[in-house]
């Protein structure tokens, strides 16, 4: 398996464990596994404010984080799957900045509308925001992390243990 | 060629500004919004790294980004917990009395204008007493550093991403061209 490829399935395992996460704290709590529980909710509560009257619910249990954030962690999951299909792993050059504000400026609006009560967000505008936030964000994020964990691999093997001196491969530059 | 510049400095700059961020009470509730707080002292080690480059030196590489961004997050979580423990020692009851002042004007005028749920006030009441109570103790503290170590480092890593995707490389300045002769 290709390096980049390697990388992309490590990433893909630990956001998928961040999701499961999110979706089994609800699940403990209802299978009795109380303390468990607690622990997820306290451990996404560092991240989110879990409001109950926000949150999507399994089994009358809220999940571990509000619809917003779920909708971003699930959008990058949805994103960082298609990103093969879609591009090169290895691609060198990252989206423009302008796909970065594409990305984040509905949200933006949608809780400062919300902040200032000018207009209520509803439940169909946090899932859609989130949801492109997430997708476009794994699609900035991850080739920047594939091509920075390839850089880290060949500088370490290109380190002069007699010098001390680090030498930069051209080619990853 | 000219060594690339120390990450000490913009990591511990970054790193101050997610633990200002996320340890003042008030300004920490950014995070409730995706850890923007942590995101963006990542992407501000970043921006603080780049400007200390100069010509001749090695561009700036997205490995440097990765690097600055766990760094920061690493040092953020320290300063976070230092900094609300101190916060909840020295001004204990003061700190609670402004952040239900504050959660009490803010949220009812939420809930009247119907940007929050029923029942989200009594909500974030219970959630607030909780908080205060495990804020003082050993256990309260050494858990919430550990929680801070796992999740800071990695916001904060993707913060120093995306600030890498947006600040990009410096541009090399190009040199003048030699007079016409």
């Amino acid at each position: 398996m290709k390096s980049s490829m390697r990388l992309y399935s490590f990433f893909t395992v630990l956001v998928s464990l961040w999701c499961i996460g999110i979706l089994v704290a609800p699940i403990l709590k209802h299978a009795g596994w109380t303390q468990s529980a607690e622990m997820l909710y306290s451990f996404f509560a560092r991240i989110c404010h879990q409001d109950d009257g926000r949150s999507f619910h399994i089994e009358g249990e809220k999940i571990g984080v509000c619809i917003r954030c779920c909708a971003i962690y699930f959008g990058f999951f949805l994103g960082l799957i298609a990103l093969p299909l879609s591009r090169a792993l290895k691609r060198k050059n990252v989206p423009a900045k302008g796909f970065f504000l594409f990305a984040v400026l509905p949200m933006v609006v949608d809780v400062v509308l919300n902040a200032t009560g000018i207009h209520a967000s509803t439940l169909v505008s946090r899932v859609i925001t989130g949801t492109l936030f997430g997708m476009s964000m794994s699609w900035f994020v991850v080739p920047i992390f594939i091509e920075a964990c390839l850089q880290l691999n060949s500088r370490n093997k290109n380190h002069s243990p007699d010098s001390g001196v680090v030498r930069y491969d051209r080619k990853t530059q | 060629m000219i060594e690339k510049p120390s990450k000490l400095r913009a990591a511990v700059l970054g790193g101050l500004i997610v633990g200002t961020i996320s340890g003042l009470p008030g300004l920490n509730l950014l995070n409730c919004c995706c850890c923007a707080g942590i995101l963006f002292g990542g992407a501000m080690s970043v921006y603080l790294y780049r400007q200390e480059f100069t010509d001749g030196m090695p561009p700036m590489e997205s490995s440097d980004a990765l690097v600055l961004g766990i760094i920061a997050g690493i040092i953020g979580a320290l300063i976070t917990t230092f900094l609300s423990t101190m916060i909840f020692l020295i001004l204990g009851p003061v700190e609670t009395d402004i952040v239900r002042n504050f959660v009490e004007k803010f949220g009812q005028r939420l809930e009247n204008s119907g940007s929050l749920p029923p029942g989200t006030m009594d909500d974030l009441r219970d959630k607030l007493e909780q908080a205060m109570k495990e804020g003082g103790k050993i256990g309260g503290i050494l858990r919430s550093l550990v929680y801070a170590l796992i999740l800071y480092p990695i916001f904060s890593m993707l913060g120093g991403l995306i600030g890498y995707g947006i600040f990009g490389k410096k541009k090399p300045t190009v040199p003048p061209l030699p007079p016409m002769q």
